[in-house]
């Protein structure tokens, strides 16, 4: 039996229907997306200010080098770095940079993945080492 | 990956050797770097406390410190080197209850035990002349 008009049309506008409630369903958003950026802009930032007091004043090249090799090391664990100019030059204000770095990842521990809790768990835990060795 | 109970049980372990260890520890360094020593004394015996809480609140088993403990101290030098052994010991255990509890209460406490051991490692290092003072993951192997 063929179907009828109508079926074809019902069924036709079911199907639409489904289609449109697939697409417009909320899709469940990863935390942990938003918690990286967050974590590598931070990080970035860092290696910025380091680069940018170094440059500003090279008598601290010897202090601070190691110190930002440890950062250029948690933006390759982080993703892709994006360079920029940095406005810090002075000690004072790498220190307080540091100090919010410490504060901002230890607060995104709390609500990260396991997966990636303890990697902004070792970078609070840097920014809080380099806190002692500036 | 090791479940929350597992890891406070093996940081019970981990602090109770802790407080043993800057007990021999301190004993071989001068004046001014014991001050250090006790201070990281006193630490460790506040997490050691604090883990006993969190486990007893789970009905969780909590053995105490062993009789002796392995550790070679024979100068001052090997003294700062195993308070630098032994934080980087508690760091990875630290960490390791991150990544195997998801409340936020425990991960508070990690990430500070975290942080405070692995700055005490820095100031050891200081202390001896190790460079880098740093390392850029604390926590890891």
């Amino acid at each position: 039996m063929q179907p009828s008009r109508r079926t074809v049309l019902v069924a036709g506008a079911l199907s639409f229907a489904a289609a449109c409630r697939t697409k417009v369903a909320p899709r469940a958003v990863d935390p942990d997306v938003a918690l990286r950026s967050a974590a590598l802009a931070r990080e970035q930032a860092l290696l910025d200010a380091y680069r940018s007091v170094v440059a500003a004043q090279p008598a601290l090249a010897g202090r601070l080098q190691p110190l930002a090799a440890d950062k250029a090391a948690h933006v390759a664990a982080l993703g892709t770095p994006v360079p920029s100019i940095s406005t810090v030059t002075t000690l004072a204000a790498l220190t307080a940079l540091e100090r919010t770095a410490a504060t901002q990842h230890g607060r995104a521990v709390l609500t990260a993945s396991r997966s990636l809790a303890p990697l902004l768990a070792s970078l609070s835990a840097s920014s809080s080492c380099a806190l002692a060795a500036l | 990956m090791s479940s929350e109970a597992v890891v406070l049980g093996e940081l019970l372990a981990a602090e109770h050797a802790a407080v043993w260890g800057y007990g021999v520890i301190g004993a071989h360094l001068d004046v001014h770097r014991r001050v250090a020593a006790v201070a990281a004394y006193d630490a460790h015996r506040l997490l050691r406390d604090s883990l006993l809480v969190r486990l007893r609140a789970r009905g969780l088993a909590t053995p105490g410190p062993l009789t002796a403990y392995q550790l070679t101290v024979t100068t001052p030098g090997s003294a700062v080197q195993q308070a630098i052994s032994l934080e980087d010991g508690v760091c990875v255990l630290w960490r390791d209850l991150v990544a195997s509890t998801d409340s936020p209460e425990l991960r508070g406490l990690a990430v500070r035990a975290l942080s405070d051991a692995a700055v005490r490692a820095v100031h050891w290092r200081q202390t001896i002349g190790v460079r880098p003072v740093t390392v850029a993951l604390p926590g890891t192997p």
